[in-house]
């Protein structure tokens, strides 16, 4: 305190924050900010082992930075009572019990005699080494990835190969229930973090030689493991071809996700409407890539991105197929409905409420005009307020836990609604309007295109007071012209209804189960070329 | 060349020519010229298709014997491109203007009833400009997806419209006099026509010849039936006398339906819809005669041209409304304005400076 008080009256004192923006290299600021640093491209360990064992613990001490980092675990033994080696793994992503019963055991227990120290890496894998998943490597990269990845790496003196071993046993979170694509009639089954879990999970559902889960390493500095599954022979090869370029064109510092590589390698980066279908059910998943389609999975993200996709795999939902044909035209027919009255409706009132009054019945005009006898605000002003006051409420329900999340739409929906009538701040026709635009809302099943449409309506809204009908009519139109012309991954986001295709699933109506025969034909796959 | 034409499908071109057929049509109508002597515009509208489809075989005809995809490798050939190029682009932009016309009046005399004609347009201009840069594959995928939604509209217009029909209205009929009904017909070209002309200027998009004779006809053919239908309608709606001077007669008819049954509120509404099927129609011509125009000159991107192209035919709207006089003055209260469009291409320059290159595809 005392030093406090007698900093404040010294002029002369020294300069103590710790800081780093300020003062760190990024030298002369300019006006609107600091100069960008250059960026420092992390280099990737190119070389080969070293035949020494001494020289390999040297160097993957010093890249794991053994000094500090106390989860690296470097274990010496004598293999077969003649060959030094190192058998390193990470502490926590490698299973112990795996390691000591199946590699060390046997490293002490084998019989090495009259083998050479170059051949012992491939001798010990083949004769003593119990496991399972093994490869022999003699890339430093590979190893380095291994380690890092869970797995173990067995180094031997005087051979520059190594062996790795899958022990990867971390704690992962078990397949759980789906929590944002819940249905009553599908199954129960939800992506997890774990890529392997993942992959089996497709693996259970599709059961065909011809499935292809095609590990990856992402672009990046991160290396995160990523799969493309898909259909060997039935998908598109060119769209498949198109994918791995562009996942080879991601160059980023970021933690990679399924909703952030569709970022890296989409096309159109400014619509709002997602250009990747983001699915945590591994059947839907699963669907997509029986109808030619690619599935992306990701290590450590809960989520399947399946591409390329069209306006009605966002409207779709996971169960419309299993529900029987008339009831799962109705639920489409309804959901379209919901998401077109959600769209259009706050807008449409406002433009009739203030520039075309005549349209709206007299009964329906006194009933607002009553409503709003004491509002003070706007009738636009008042509209887009409440929208934006549910998607607050929507927003913050979603982001706190469980049951609590439900209690803030309860308050937010009745109290705050309630409170604010009560208050004269806005009027009970406009709260029933943004009511029904939320429940409209909902009935859209994809959570990105429901947040997209959700702000495009306060646009609509904006236009509407501006130019009544002429101002939706002119938005609609454009926003039209904009989603005809954007491509998912060179599929027209409105196929197969424009472009026209000739086994085209209707947006609005649902086949028969049996008129669905064989793979969609949009994506153009190989099975279905003439 | 980045003149955005794309690849489409017949059901697509057919879709925006049935749109601009009906809409260029129905919507562009000079009343006074077309019911002057008697009420015979579904007959003459049925000639006048009969009439455009006959010159685009002989074009269509032209392009398999020099070989060729659009009509500008059948003017490329010629000595006097530029000669032959630049009446079509007028043509088209004159033709753009027509539906657009006709709905601004229909909306400053029915709708916006205080607002100015001006007003309007500066709403209409900017989605004109988008649709026309944003080139033909997304003109005929929005024509197709709104097809539906327009057809409906109009068919529920004439259905809901049958307690208006009164057959003795369509008298008199000039049939006795073919002549006129030729001589009307063709000075109807300039609404029949320019669907067509406008098919064969984005040929290439077609991909194939026969795509886009296939298309041009179904397109022509139905836009022309639908047409006669909706103009036969209007005759039995409402005398020839009274016909003379409406603006949109089609819009007319919905509001005497809408007297007669106050619950049917949505003729506002439907007017909307269909101006968006005007907007399309209009963009249809001017990105046409925008890729006539760059394909003649060899301009290597359509955008200006359609930012130009949308500016005029705008501007001539405007001055077919107004006198000349009171366009000078509108466009001089812009000129207080005018140093934001100096402005506002700046940063956009500055931005371009480091775009990056865009991705391109990898052949298998």
């Amino acid at each position: 305190m005392k030093e406090a008080i007698r900093n404040l009256f010294r002029f002369d004192a020294p300069y103590r924050r710790f800081e780093l923006i300020e003062t760190e290299s990024l030298g002369t600021p300019s006006f609107f900010a600091h100069r960008k640093a250059k960026k420092t491209k992390l280099v990737k360990e190119h070389g080969m082992l070293s035949k020494s064992l001494e020289a390999n613990r040297k160097r993957l001490s010093e890249l794991f930075r053994a000094g500090v980092n106390t989860d690296l675990i470097l274990r010496p033994v004598v293999i077969g009572g003649r060959s030094n080696a190192l058998v390193v793994s990470m502490n926590g992503m490698a299973d112990e019990k795996q390691i000591a019963d199946f590699i060390l055991r046997p490293a002490f227990q084998v019989q090495a005699d009259g083998v050479s120290a170059s051949a012992m890496p491939a001798f010990f894998r083949e004769h003593a080494l119990s496991m399972h998943e093994t490869e022999l490597t003699s890339a430093r990269n590979d190893v380095i990835c291994a380690i890092a990845e869970g797995r173990t790496a067995i180094l031997f003196d005087g051979a520059g190969e190594a062996i790795l071993c899958d022990t990867r046993g971390f704690v992962s979170r078990p397949v759980g229930e789906p929590q944002n694509e819940m249905t009553i009639l599908g199954p129960k089954e939800a992506f997890t973090e774990n890529i392997r879990t993942n992959i089996t999970l497709l693996r259970r559902i599709l059961k065909r030689p011809d499935f292809v889960c095609e590990f990856r390493d992402s672009g990046g500095t991160n290396g995160t493991k990523l799969v493309l599954a898909y259909l060997d022979g039935t998908v598109n090869p060119a769209l498949l071809a198109e994918l791995k370029r562009r996942l080879d064109s991601i160059a980023t510092d970021t933690r990679l996700t399924v909703g952030r590589i569709e970022q890296l390698i989409e096309d159109f980066t400014y619509l709002p409407l997602p250009q990747m279908l983001k699915t945590e059910r591994p059947d839907r998943a699963a669907s997509a890539v029986l109808d030619g389609r690619i599935a992306l999975l990701v290590e450590g993200c809960p989520l399947a991105g399946v591409l390329p996709i069209t306006i009605g795999t966002l409207m779709e939902s996971g169960e419309d197929i299993d529900m029987r044909q008339p009831v799962g035209t109705i639920v489409r027919v309804i959901r379209m409905l919901g998401a077109i009255l959600s769209t259009y409706l706050p807008a449409y009132f406002l433009a009739l409420a203030l520039h075309h009054p005549g349209q709206l019945s007299s009964e329906i005009l006194e009933t607002v005009i009553a409503s709003r006898a004491m509002v003070f605000l706007p009738l636009w002003v008042e509209m887009i307020f409440l929208l934006l006051v549910f998607q607050l409420v929507r927003e913050a329900g979603l982001r706190v836990p469980g049951s609590i999340g439900h209690a803030i739409g309860i308050i937010g929906g009745l109290l705050l609604g309630q409170a604010a009538v009560s208050a004269n701040i806005v009027s009970t026709v406009v709260l029933i309007i943004v009511a029904l635009t939320g429940l409209g809302n909902f009935t859209i099943p994809d959570y990105s295109a429901q947040v997209a449409t959700a702000y495009y309506r306060i646009f609509l809204c904006i236009a509407a007071t501006l130019g009544g009908l002429l101002g939706i009519t002119v938005t609609g139109l454009c926003a039209t012209a904009v989603m005809c012309t954007v491509k998912s991954f060179g599929v027209p986001f409105f196929a197969p209804f424009s472009p026209v295709t000739r086994h085209g699933e209707h947006l609005l109506f649902r086949t028969r189960i049996r008129n669905r025969a064989g793979v969609s034909d949009w994506t153009n796959p190989e099975r279905r070329r003439a | 060349m980045n003149l955005r034409i794309g690849a489409f499908g017949r059901q697509e071109s057919a879709a925006i020519v049935l749109l601009a057929t009906f809409f260029s049509g129905c919507f562009a109508v000079d009343s006074r010229a077309l019911y002057e002597n008697g009420n015979a515009s579904y007959l003459v509208e049925t000639v006048s298709v009969i009439q455009a489809l006959l010159l685009f075989e002989i074009v269509i005809w032209s392009l398999r014997v020099r070989g060729g995809n659009d009509l500008s490798a059948l003017i490329g050939r010629s000595r006097l491109k530029a000669a032959l190029t630049i009446p079509l682009i007028l043509a088209l932009i004159i033709a753009a203007m027509q539906p657009l016309q006709s709905f601004l009046l229909t909306i400053t005399q029915y709708v916006f009833v205080e607002s100015k004609h001006a007003t309007v347009c500066l709403y209409l201009l900017p989605c004109l400009f988008l649709l026309t840069a944003l080139g033909a594959e997304t003109l005929v995928r929005t024509a197709r997806i709104l097809l539906p939604i327009l057809l409906l509209s109009i068919v529920a217009a004439l259905v809901s419209g049958i307690g208006q029909y009164r057959i003795y209205r369509i008298y008199p009929i000039p049939i006795g006099e073919p002549l006129r009904i030729f001589t009307q017909a063709g000075s109807a070209e300039m609404r029949t026509v320019p669907p067509l002309l406008a098919l064969l200027c984005i040929g290439e998009g077609t991909q194939d010849r026969l795509a886009m004779r296939s298309s041009g006809r179904i397109g022509a053919i139905a836009g022309g039936l639908l047409c006669a239908a909706a103009l036969f309608a209007l005759s039995m709606t409402f005398p020839y006398s009274q016909l003379k001077g409406m603006p949109t007669p089609f819009y007319r008819m919905l509001v005497e339906v809408r007297a007669e049954n106050p619950t049917l509120r949505l003729d506002r509404a439907v007017l909307f819809l269909w101006l968006c099927g005007a907007i399309l129609t209009s963009a249809y011509y001017l990105y046409a005669a925008c890729v006539l125009f760059c394909k003649t000159f060899g301009v290597r991107d359509s955008r200006p041209a359609a930012l130009c192209l949308s500016g005029i035919a705008v501007t001539l709207i405007l001055v077919l409304y107004y006198d000349a006089e009171t366009t000078v003055a509108i466009l001089r209260s812009l000129y207080r304005d005018a140093w934001m469009l100096i402005a506002v291409p700046i940063p956009l320059i500055l931005l371009n400076l480091k775009r990056r290159k865009p991705k391109c595809a990898v052949s298998v």
